[in-house]
């Protein structure tokens, strides 16, 4: 099914889809989840009152809208002398956030970055805290990150034993140490490939 | 067409016509209900400003010098840019609905100038497609002489969808600022006595019901009283910085963090207050 670009706002990357019979708000971050369903007499608004410019683009998958819309972004930003940075750095964003966020951000390193194990990522991130002089301003937030950095150090710790662990130990098939005829079968074929130096066997 | 009316000027005569229809509407409610409708409109009175819904990028405008830009200006901008017409622009924008927009601005005296706002009590406004409500200064407002008050979407209520434009809708239903309070107090009059009066401001402006405001005026920072956000779009730009962290944006989601960061530097730095609202 195509989908039609009918409204977009080139500045943000943000477009007005029609995917079948359903109209769709699609924004950064692009999730679909994120992508609510619009009336269709709204589409008159977008482009009369907010500055959408309307479009007759079409794609055939989310994919190609996605980096069609991001794209736009980009060339328009370009020619009015706007250029998108790189990267957004860490410490811009921390010393403009109120004590409030700061604390979600670090309910967020706590609940999801910590258990999924990306420990350079909640390390970059509470050292910034860490450091970060408008942060360590707000009251227990040092004492916070602190604790986090110690639990991201350990839970670190604890993975790399795991991964350790794994890799020394000594991998053998129980199934066919119970069963003495595939044993001795199997290390016949091991030989066997040995000696031919392919798994394949010749052909006939 | 040629411009032959004044917007404005229809407004300032319309202020008995707007007295007396309130007068009408209240003389036909009981007492009780007549006080609170009274009570509302000095409500509207001395609370509603005018404001308007932007995107991200245009509070950052602001930050920067820049100025509110409507449809005609922006399409002037482009021609200045791309050296095709400014008509090529503005039909390549708007397509199907270009006519009805010129039907309307054009059939006024100077209406390639007005601004479009709406009344705001409280709220966010109409933040559907621009989230940001910029709500203007008292002292912006009480300066504007080219003003004039319409009791929903003029493009809605004034152009019908085959883009001819009824002018006596105009005349019959438009009000100047100093009658704006009765106008919003007649309209909604049957809708005040079983409101909250905590809950008003939805009568003023909610998502899809709203007095629009034209004026010819200039909007830059020093107009702005507060930009008005939404808690969930609020926070959804937080998540979006979050998520910078690990340094997997694209460049659209950059270029909207890059924005929130400045609009957040200008709070923290005093130039603009920003409410959010639950």
């Amino acid at each position: 099914m195509k989908l039609k670009l009918e409204a977009v706002s080139l500045m943000e990357g943000i477009g007005i889809i029609r995917s079948g019979q359903t109209l769709r708000l699609v924004r950064p971050p692009y999730m679909l989840s994120d992508a609510p369903a619009l009336a269709e007499e709204s589409l008159q608004d977008a482009l009369l009152r907010h500055g959408f410019n309307a479009s007759r683009e079409q794609f055939n998958n989310w994919d190609d809208a996605i980096a069609f819309l991001n794209q736009q972004a980009v060339t328009v930003r370009r020619s009015l002398g706007k250029e998108i940075p790189d990267a957004i750095p860490a410490k811009d964003i921390l010393d403009v956030a109120p004590p409030e966020v700061v604390s979600r951000f670090l309910d967020r390193v706590e609940r999801e970055i910590i258990p999924q194990c990306l420990f350079d990522h909640a390390e970059d991130l509470l050292l910034a805290v860490l450091t970060n002089r408008t942060c360590s301003c707000q009251p227990g937030v040092g004492a916070r990150a602190a604790g986090l950095l110690q639990r991201n150090k350990e839970a670190r710790k604890k993975a790399e034993v795991r991964i350790s662990e794994l890799a020394n130990r000594d991998i053998r098939f129980p199934s066919l140490e119970q069963r003495p005829g595939d044993l001795a079968w199997s290390v016949r074929l091991t030989e066997l490939i040995r000696e031919r130096g392919s798994i394949l066997a010749p052909a006939s | 067409m040629s411009a032959v009316l004044d917007l404005f000027a229809i407004a300032r005569g319309n202020a008995n016509a707007v007295q007396t229809a309130f007068d009408s509407v209240i003389a036909a409610m009981p007492p009780e209900h007549a006080a609170l409708v009274r009570e509302f409109a000095a409500w509207v009175e001395a609370e509603a400003l005018i404001s308007i819904n932007v995107k991200l990028f245009v509070v950052v405008e602001f930050l920067n010098g820049g100025r509110h830009q409507n449809t005609h200006e922006w399409a002037r901008e482009q021609s200045r840019l791309s050296g095709r017409s400014a008509e090529d622009a503005l039909r390549e924008r708007l397509q199907k609905f270009h006519d009805k927009r010129v039907a309307f601005d054009r059939a006024f005296e100077g209406g390639e100038r007005f601004r479009y706002g709406a009344l705001n009590a409280g709220g966010a406004g109409l933040p559907e497609y621009a989230p940001y409500c910029i709500v203007l200064t008292r002292v912006f407002q009480t300066s504007l002489s080219d003003v004039a008050y319409l009791p929903g979407d003029s493009l809605e209520i004034c152009v019908a969808a085959d883009g001819s434009f009824d002018v006596s809708v105009v005349e019959s239903r438009v009000a100047p600022q100093t009658h704006r309070h009765l106008l919003v107090a007649k309209e909604r009059a049957s809708e005040v006595p079983p409101t909250d009066k905590p809950d008003w401001a939805g009568l003023v402006a909610s998502r899809r019901r709203y007095f629009e405001v034209v004026f010819v005026g200039e909007v830059c920072l020093n107009t702005v009283k507060c930009v008005r956000v939404l808690k969930t779009e609020y926070d959804r730009m937080w998540d979006m910085a979050f998520a910078s962290f690990g340094g997997k944006l694209g460049d659209a989601e950059r270029a909207l963090v890059h924005d929130f960061v400045q609009m957040r530097r200008g709070v923290v730095d005093g130039k603009i207050q920003v409410e959010v609202m639950a």
